[in-house]
């Protein structure tokens, strides 16, 4: 099969394990087996792309053009690459889950979970292989879309309160300011296709370039950038898995992997040097990550805590894109796979938690380590992997941005990122300390069993928590893959 | 030799049917005829289209009288366009009409009721087809007449209150276009839209003319549902029998823009309408006051079909801003808009009206829990939605990217930020009704209701996959709008 | 009304008369200009009439609904059928006699063609007619400006300010005549005569015809309009009970 014909089955192959998820509706065991054999189609057909990549190669393909010069069309490239594998691999995986968390949980609606799990991965391919800004945009918002169910998947008045959050502010900020700056993009380039090294050349003036770079930056809701941030906490009504998936792998990264997409194939990242609205989403980043940060530590509630400690980490990809010099776009390229290991574990156990205890809030966690020692010690890995200490694969992403930082002669943000360290530890250790440490609530000397997650969501937990490992010795190749993403044609 | 007569068959066809329905006495024929009729003009629609896109321009010289003198029909890509979308609406709708009118209208109604849609359909071709000004009022108001005939069908009162008040509204709006059209002729002695279009050069300064369009133009602001003269819209299509208000949505206000082109850019030329007069500032301003102030009217409405008429109102807005523009983009994107919208329009009606036909109503609080019993006709109500959000792969979409640019061309941004966050507005009150379908319970002394028969459904499927094919598949769409808005300023300059 | 004996002989008698004369308008058509129309308006006038005198039970008697209906329906079907059959008839004969009647049935659209070539005439009418610019003769030259604006605020005024849905039919009758009575006095020429073609003659000042054909079909619509809107008052007086604006509403508001 040709890298072209493999990206266009690969965006539609979820989408007809969709059908046949739908089709099998009466059948849990089939329909479980089509979801997870789609998964590894998936993943089948995406790792065999990254050789030419790896290679230089930028297999692309125009499948349809929609407007006069403006098309639907795919290409692989390296970010991309990053991204089509993170979610594909992770998609195996979390199907595994969900299939234990579901049945595990007695959740309702369960074919139409499955059926807009799969749109939602086919979207987030799309957007890994767009070839332009208008393919991405479209990828996009399907996926806004049909994840918008799995949100309130519950029905209760909280998931509808929280549908409605999520789908506001995304359709808000990709509507009002998106689709707006994507226009103008076109009105004055003519062209929205993802070119290394920009497309606007010296056709605008640095404000104008500026005004759009905001547009941009505050238009792509899925990155979090605060103010527009609250969609995410919202959405942590949805059940684990799609928490798990969606909100710390697919939807976020969908966000943070197109503004890096923007920061370099649209604008460039020579141009931007000049530009000094980019200082301005600087701070913006910077204050998003530290008051995330603080935010995490007051929620009580395990998913919201994880949820603002991702809004705290998309930023730091934010701040990647902005530093704007060749080591930190890497670092938040990498990022991107480092830290969804490391937060998908995280919700991973959350909801092991929630399965097998039926606990919420960290404050019901003292001694939960004893029953659940698995669960909890892949925690503490997922937890120092975002916290960013080796020999765990977020240290490397982190130490590339500080770098980064460093490089561009900006150490405000270096300081950002060694405070926002500490913070981390400040959030994500408590859990694991309360598990482990304190007693549990009972009377002692009652005698305590091990009651672990089911099987399938165990396994599940353990292949992240080693990904996450993994990556820290692994993480050259991804360097290089990425690499010659900041390598202009000038 | 019939391809010759196209033009005028297909006013006649329709005219000639109507008669024919009352004389059949019994719904059901009528309605066959109905159905037959509407495909026919359909398809004499498409070959219409096919010859004008081939060969230009085609003149039809009504009982062999040459133009000037006698009547002539004047078929162009601009109302080739507009006749696709007349009888395009019409060839689906009435298949979907039988059952809802079986519903809603006594049985010894049936066929003038059959009748009557005949007449409209017969007026809205013909007002987008003659190339005479004072056919055009003959048309405007048989298809008005008819469709005043056709509102007051409804099965509440209030239809009937809604069709006075509209009719009123509108015949001051036919008599103000009428009033130009005399003017006008007063000063070129000739009715012939060509013809004045060339005459009118010379005397485009006088005060006759700018009254002769300040009265054409208001009076087509009111049959066309121009903020703030758009008051009679929203009782009418709430109360109007289902089918009425599928047909009616989708095509009389777009035929009614049709006529405001025809005359702003045909005959008074983009020149005089932007040197002399303040068309474009006004109708800009109206345009944007009037998206916004329906839109947020829209999202307090309770009865679900009260909604969507406010919605149209902005609509209307949309298309009129695209014109405001004077550009070939603008006008590109507010003709696209005619079609796209009657699209979504129609499906959301179309499944409006099969609720209305479970449920004895389109009121919000009835529509709990709908997801559930109809998950058909709801799921064609959300994916008509996203397309009036304007969601990309939707025709939707294509319209609002071609009024953002042409803002942008012209280098207003922040209009173009209003268009944007005007369709958020249309999130607010779509999502109204989603939330309702889908996440309240049925109020439990309602009986439940199951899913529409097939023959509303798959009506309202063809149109809800229209929207789709539309917004993917814009060649033909985008193609014929691009080449009628140079068309429309090509003539004008 | 039937109670008066002197109505009801009187109407008796007239009634025949009336339908004759009709039928015999209807004939002369073919030798003059009009005749279909204004017989129909006639035929019906007896009937209208005969309703007015012994009710409209037995008015219904003599014309059934049914087939009133019918006879509109064919009607139209005739008159629609004319022309088709005539764009259908190839045949040059059909054609060339086809021309012929029509062209006698309507002289204006030919009498138009011949003002074609003078149109001047309609232009200098609405300036001036003369130099005037004493503001007196502007005011007194335009006079049936001044009537038509009149006519109009006053239906106007009757449609806004009425609540009597019947009265704001009225206004809106008002004001559609206003506008017929600007067409008609912009298409007349000072010293004109009737355009009628007297073989042989030569050039004669006459007034422009047009306008009245144009009027007759507003006239006609006004009348359907007229028609119309008087059925939804008589409906939504059935509906409502009532016919004032301000307590429909009212009731609209209560449920």
């Amino acid at each position: 099969m040709t890298s072209e014909l493999a990206m266009v089955v690969a965006v539609l192959a979820p989408l007809a394990g969709a059908v046949l998820i739908a089709a099998s509706h009466r059948h849990p065991n089939r329909r479980e087996t089509a979801t997870l054999a789609t998964a590894v189609a998936l993943f089948i057909l995406v790792l065999p792309l990254l050789e030419p990549v790896m290679a230089g190669e930028r297999p692309g393909t125009t499948l349809w053009e929609i407007i006069p010069g403006i098309s639907i069309s795919l290409e692989a490239e390296p970010l991309g690459m990053v991204f089509a594998l993170v979610a594909s691999f992770l998609w195996i995986v979390t199907s595994v889950y969900s299939i234990g968390y579901m049945r595990g949980h007695h959740e309702e609606n369960q074919t139409r979970f499955y059926v807009c799990f799969a749109i939602a991965i086919s979207s987030a391919i799309g957007v890994a292989f767009a070839a332009n800004m208008f393919t991405l945009f479209i990828f996009y918002e399907v996926l806004t879309l049909s994840t918008y169910p799995l949100v309130t998947h519950h029905g209760t008045d909280e998931a509808r309160r929280g549908g409605r959050t999520y789908l506001g502010l995304l359709l808000f900020t990709s509507i009002g300011f998106q689709l707006l700056a994507i226009v103008w993009t076109w009105s004055i380039t003519g062209t929205l296709d993802f070119t290394v090294g920009g497309i606007f050349e010296d056709k605008v003036s640095p404000t104008l370039i500026g005004i759009l770079l905001l547009l941009y930056m505050f238009g792509i809701g899925k990155a979090a950038l605060m103010p527009f941030h609250r969609w995410l906490p919202a959405a942590m009504v949805a059940p684990t898995p799609v928490s798990a998936l969606l909100h710390a792998v697919a939807v976020v990264k969908a966000g943070v992997f197109t503004v890096l997409k923007v920061t370099v194939y649209v604008f460039g990242i020579d141009l931007l040097a000049d530009v000094h609205a980019k200082d301005l989403l600087l701070y913006v980043a910077a204050f998003t990550i530290i008051a995330a940060s603080l935010i995490a530590i007051r929620e009580d509630n395990l998913k919201r805590r994880l949820a603002y400690s991702t809004v705290s980490q998309l930023s730091y990809v934010v701040l990647g894109g902005m530093l704007v010099n060749e080591i930190s776009v890497i670092g938040g390229g990498m990022h991107i796979a480092m830290h969804a290991f490391g937060k998908i574990t995280l919700f991973f156990c959350a909801g092991a938690i929630l399965v097998a205890a039926h606990k919420t809030n960290v404050s019901d966690l003292d001694g939960i380590g004893r029953v659940m020692p698995i669960t909890m010690f892949a925690f503490l890995i997922g937890a120092l992997s975002v916290i960013g200490l080796p020999p765990l694969g977020g240290s490397w992403s982190k130490f590339l941005l500080a770098l980064g930082a460093a490089r561009s002669d900006q150490y405000v943000f270096v300081g950002v990122l060694m405070l926002s360290t500490l913070l981390n530890v400040a959030y994500l250790l408590p859990p694991v300390v309360r598990a482990f440490f304190l007693p549990p609530p009972n009377a002692p000397g009652q005698h305590i069993s091990f009651n672990e997650a089911p099987l399938a969501c165990l396994a599940s937990i353990c292949v992240t928590a080693a990904g996450s490992v993994l990556l820290f010795f692994f993480a050259d190749p991804l360097y290089v893959l990425l690499e010659p993403i900041v390598i202009t044609t000038r | 030799m019939i391809a010759a007569h196209y033009a005028a068959l297909q006013v006649v066809a329709p005219l000639i049917a109507a008669p024919l329905c009352v004389l059949l006495r019994r719904g059901i024929p009528a309605w066959l005829v109905t159905v037959a009729i509407s495909w026919i003009a359909l398809a004499i629609a498409i070959q219409l289209l096919i010859q004008v896109l081939a060969t230009g321009t085609i003149s039809y010289e009504l009982g062999g009288w040459a133009a000037p003198w006698g009547i002539e029909y004047r078929v162009d890509s601009v109302n080739a366009f507009v006749l696709l979308i007349v009888s395009g609406i019409s060839a689906v709708t009435a298949p979907y009409a039988h059952k809802t009118v079986v519903k809603e209208i006594p049985e010894d109604r049936h066929y003038l009721f059959y009748a009557a849609y005949l007449l409209c359909l017969t007026g809205l071709l013909g007002i987008a087809i003659t190339g005479d000004a004072f056919n055009v009022f003959v048309f405007l108001e048989i298809s008005s007449l008819s469709s005043y005939v056709l509102i007051s069908l409804g099965s509440e009162r209030k239809a009937l209150t809604a069709a006075y008040q509209y009719l009123v509204m509108g015949t001051i709006g036919a008599t103000f276009f009428l009033i130009g059209v005399g003017l006008i002729y007063a000063m070129t002695g000739t009715l012939n839209m060509a013809d004045i279009a060339t005459r009118l050069d010379a005397v485009e300064n006088t005060r006759t003319v700018l009254a002769a369009f300040a009265f054409i133009t208001v009076g087509l602001g009111l049959k066309l549902a121009l903020f703030p003269l758009h008051l009679w819209l929203p009782n009418a299509y709430a109360y109007a029998p289902s089918a009425v208000t599928v047909l009616l949505a989708a095509t009389a206000t777009k035929v009614a823009i049709y006529t405001m082109l025809r005359f702003v850019f045909t005959l008074f030329g983009s020149d005089f309408a932007l040197d002399v007069t303040f068309l474009a500032e006004f109708l800009m301003a109206l345009a944007l006051v009037g998206v916004f102030a329906a839109s947020i009217t829209a999202i307090f409405q309770n009865n679900v079909k009260r909604m969507l008429a406010y919605s149209s109102v902005a609509q209307v807005g949309y298309m009129l801003l695209g014109v405001s523009f004077f550009s070939v983009t603008g006008l590109t994107g507010g003709i696209v808009h005619l079609f796209n919208h009657a699209m979504m329009k129609g499906a959301l009606f179309m499944a409006l009206g099969a609720v209305f036909y479970r449920l004895g109503s389109v009121h919000i609080d009835r529509m709990r829990g709908l997801g559930k019993q109809m998950p058909l006709t709801m799921f064609a109500f959300v994916l008509g939605g996203l397309s009036l959000i304007g969601l990309p792969l939707t025709v939707g979409f294509i319209s609002k990217w071609y009024l953002i640019l042409a803002a942008l061309e012209r280098g207003w941004w922040p209009i173009a930020g209003l268009i944007l966050l005007s369709s958020l507005l249309a999130v607010a009150y779509i999502w109204r009704v989603v939330e309702a379908a889908y996440f309240r319970d049925p109020a439990t002394h309602h009986p439940r209701a199951t899913e529409a028969p097939p023959a509303l459904l798959v009506p309202t499927w063809i149109l809800v996959l229209a929207n789709f094919y539309f917004g993917i598949d814009t060649s033909v769409t985008v193609g014929i709008a691009d080449n009628a808005a140079k068309v429309l300023l090509g003539s004008g300059g | 009304m039937r109670h008066h004996v002197i109505l009801r002989v009187i109407a008796k008698l007239g009634i025949p008369f009336i339908v004759l004369f009709a039928l015999y308008v209807q004939f002369h058509g073919d030798f003059g200009p009009g005749g279909g129309f204004q017989a129909g308006v006639i035929f019906g006038a007896a009937f209208i009439l005969y309703a007015l005198i012994f009710g409209l039970d037995n008015a219904l008697k003599v014309a059934p609904m049914n087939l009133v209906i019918t006879f509109i329906a064919v009607g139209l079907l005739v008159f629609a059928g004319v022309g088709v059959a005539r764009q259908v008839s190839r045949l040059r004969r059909a054609r060339r006699q086809f021309r012929r009647r029509t062209a006698s049935r309507h002289p204006a659209r030919r009498a138009r063609s011949r003002d074609h070539g003078r149109r001047g005439h309609d232009r200098d009418l609405l300036h001036l007619r003369g130099p005037g610019p004493v503001a007196v003769e502007f005011l007194i030259g335009h006079y049936n400006y001044w009537i038509f604006i009149f006519l109009m605020m006053l239906g106007f005024y009757v449609v806004v300010a009425r609540g009597n849905l019947v009265k704001k039919i009225i206004g809106l009758n008002i004001f559609q005549a206003s506008v017929f009575l600007l067409y008609i006095s912009i298409g007349k020429v000072l010293g004109g005569t009737a355009p009628i073609i007297i073989d042989g003659g030569g050039p004669v000042t006459y007034s422009n015809p047009l306008p009245h054909v144009l009027i007759l079909t507003a006239i006609v619509v006004g009348v359907a309009t007229t028609a119309l809107g008087l059925s939804l008052v008589i409906r939504i007086n059935e509906a409502y009970g009532t016919i004032e604006e301000d307590e429909i509403n009212d009731m609209d508001q209560e449920p």
